[in-house]
């Protein structure tokens, strides 16, 4: 059994370690753009889902409901063909990945915040109502953060679910870990141990994030409660 | 209430993009290449015809040099589209490049969504079976019990189906190439049929051990190999099927199968 | 470049396509709540090893990209065990030991949740120990969880899409299989998003409400 392990790390990790490094760079790239842009969009989406006019509430509803009843795989396929076809401009595997990735991390997070504004308690908003506290800063200053920080475990899932989502980048040829390895594999011959490796890397990053936003959460939940 | 809107709203979303998706190309690629002054390629990643060095992330291979050559003849520049094999042709479709240059194997069915030119160069196949597989003669694989482990899409299964019509042909939907290899080193198939070239780079490796070419070095059969561009097309594709030819004449086919292939 | 005929040629395969999806995700998910269950006995157990080992199985599971895990079950499995598993088997594997890590989370939620002062007064006012789970502790905790288990149950059916790389004859295997021998890919991936939705979209309708409603009772 170990003969096996040791027999797959020589050679091609000699030859394509900077190549791996890069694809989980760009990997960690997309997952950070994925949270930058769908994080604060999820808020919007769930702030016009429970409080926006029906005009603009049912097409929201729709979109999220498209987007989680979908997989990731084929929604980032139609993207890629979609977008030169509505908007006439040619689309970069990366900018279909971006685009794609960011629509999708905003309705899982929007579904994350939605669930804890609709866990908070009723009365708040008829005290902020009562007290002449404006609807902007009732949804910003006091509705928004408490149902962020309540939270912050499911977004937190959400977070390490993207980055994993960020493999199937490679179905429409993202440069990321997955495609690198796919590469690196077709040149080596050497699937198994080329595959096996790049799990293994995935699992370190992977750990790496867990933590972080474990200290992330923890110091966010102490924050709050000051 | 909810239900029942966004349902509605669902429905509305996919009839918007799939009629959006019926929109017509320009058909004369030539002059829009030239008035651009660039020429767009499409490939995806295949050992050694076009393939991208994960080191340095350029494009590299037979059709890389090929590609630049055509650049040159036509006066423009060079850019290479990355597409994987799934989105290779529908980005040929979309319009995101000009051409797809890549080691396509034209077949009728495939040749109803693009056109392909004539063929650029001609690989031999040969049988990779199992190390214990009894004998060299590939009659023997022509059985109901025997299993044939065959990448999907490319030309390979009609020629599977043809040599052993009674096999068991085991389709695998992969981007690498090596998937149907490792089907018959891990004993789920007894055979698969590839090109020889990555039937050779495969019997290098670790898993290659484990499995042996039927026949030693036979390659039995040349299958061409085509590029494709968008169906009506067809100024660009009488100028590719000219570009071809002359390149078959002056050499620099055989030059650089010799450089990228090694035969 | 939708072309219905494709899927009406291909019907036979794409019906037996839907019915292997179907099963691969039953098969995984029952699968998965056994097994999240060991794992979450394992992780509250007193013993250190067995908790350690446990918890870092959860751990695991969360970072590492599924199509990583099934080519692993796939390629590597049967060199470890010595046995030839077929594609469908390892991919359930594959789902299955995926899926138990998010179940067992779910699983611990909820015991974490358990009302233990309902439970001791339920003691208190002359129920038995079984009456007083069955009654009082089992109806909440089910209630609690099952919107979680609904949302993890749609991501093992979409993660079984992935099984197409290694071979298993489901849905995406199908649509690829169209794909490549047609190059028309649009039309059997529409058709794939299609069949998902209508699959799905009841299932996490009826997360939706049971969630609202939970909410509004824990308010």
């Amino acid at each position: 059994m170990f003969s096996i392990l040791t027999d797959l790390l020589p050679d091609f990790l000699l030859r394509y370690w900077p190549a791996l490094v890069s694809g989980a760079l760009v990997s960690l790239k997309f997952l950070a753009w994925a949270i930058a842009i769908g994080f604060p969009a999820g808020m919007g989406i769930a702030v016009i889902q429970l409080n926006g006019p029906a005009l603009l509430r049912l097409p929201v509803i729709a979109l999220v409901e498209m987007v989680r009843n979908t997989p990731l795989l084929v929604q980032l396929w139609w993207i890629h063909f979609a977008i030169p076809i509505l908007f006439g401009a040619r689309s970069s595997p990366e900018v279909s990945a971006a685009i794609g990735l960011a629509l999708s991390s905003a309705c899982y997070f929007s579904e994350n915040i939605r669930g804890g504004l609709l866990a908070l308690p009723e009365g708040q908003r008829e005290a902020a109502t009562g007290l002449g506290i404006g609807r902007w800063c009732l949804w910003t200053r006091i509705l928004l953060p408490q149902a962020i920080i309540d939270t912050l475990p499911a977004s937190a899932n959400t977070v390490l679910s993207f980055f994993k989502a960020t493999s199937i980048l490679s179905v429409i040829a993202v440069p990321e870990l997955m495609m690198t390895a796919m590469r690196i594999s077709s040149r080596t011959a050497d699937p198994i141990g080329v595959l096996t490796t790049m799990t293994l890397i995935y699992a370190v990053l992977g750990g790496g994030i867990a933590f972080a936003l474990r200290r992330l959460e923890a110091a966010l939940m102490l924050r709050s409660r000051r | 209430m909810y239900k029942w809107t966004s349902f509605v709203g669902a429905i509305a979303v996919s009839v918007l993009a799939s009629v959006s998706a019926s929109h017509a190309q320009s058909n004369d690629s030539l002059t829009d290449i030239k008035t651009r002054g660039t020429l767009r390629v499409g490939m995806a990643d295949s050992v050694p015809s076009q393939s991208k060095n994960p080191n340095t992330d350029q494009w590299e291979g037979y059709n890389v040099d090929m590609a630049q050559n055509l650049a040159g003849q036509l006066g423009v520049k060079l850019e290479i589209v990355d597409a994987s094999w799934s989105t290779l042709i529908p980005g040929l479709v979309a319009g995101q490049y000009d051409i797809a240059m890549s080691d396509l194997f034209a077949t009728p069915k495939r040749a109803q969504t693009v056109a392909f030119t004539n063929a650029y160069m001609s690989l031999g196949f040969s049988w990779v079976v199992r190390a214990d597989f009894p004998g060299d003669d590939a009659g023997k694989l022509n059985e109901t019990s025997i299993t044939i482990a065959n990448l999907s899409g490319g030309a390979m299964g009609d020629v599977i189906r043809k040599y052993a019509p009674k096999a068991k042909i085991k389709e695998v939907a992969s981007d690498n190439v090596f998937s149907p290899h490792l089907e018959v080193a891990s004993g789920r198939a007894d055979a698969t049929l590839m090109d020889h070239y990555n039937n050779l780079q495969f019997l290098k490796q670790e898993g290659g051990k484990k499995v042996r070419i039927l026949g030693g070095d036979v390659q039995f059969q040349q299958t061409p190999m085509a590029y494709a561009v968008r169906p009506g097309d067809q100024r660009l594709l009488n100028f590719l099927n000219t570009w071809i030819a002359y390149n078959q004449t002056t050499g620099l086919s055989e030059e650089l199968r010799r450089k990228w292939y090694g035969f | 470049m939708l072309d219905i005929s494709l899927i009406l040629d291909a019907w036979p395969e794409l019906a037996r396509g839907i019915a292997t999806t179907l099963a691969v995700t039953a098969a995984s998910f029952l699968g998965a709540l056994l097994l999240g269950l060991l794992l979450t006995i394992g992780r509250l157990s007193r013993r250190k090893s067995l908790q350690r080992g446990c918890e870092g199985y959860v751990a695991l599971f969360r970072v590492v990209p599924e199509l990583g895990v099934i080519f692993w079950s796939y390629y590597c499995l049967p060199l470890l065990v010595g046995l030839s598993l077929s594609e469908i088997t390892c991919g359930i594997i594959a789902l299955t030991v995926i899926a138990a890590a998010y179940v067992s989370e779910i699983y611990r939620a909820g015991y974490n949740a358990l009302p233990i002062g309902q439970f001791e007064a339920a003691k208190a006012i002359g129920l038995k120990e079984w009456h007083a789970w069955r009654l009082v502790l089992a109806p909440q905790i089910l209630r609690r969880m099952t919107p979680s288990l609904i949302n993890c149950g749609i991501d093992t059916l979409k993660n079984s899409t992935l099984l197409a790389a290694i071979g298993a004859t489901e849905l995406a295997y199908e649509a690829y299989q169209i794909g490549n021998t047609t190059y028309n890919y649009l039309t059997p991936f529409s058709f794939v998003a299609f069949v998902f939705f209508i699959v799905i979209f009841p299932l996490s309708l009826i997360a939706r409400r049971r969630e609202t409603r939970l909410q509004a009772r824990l308010r």
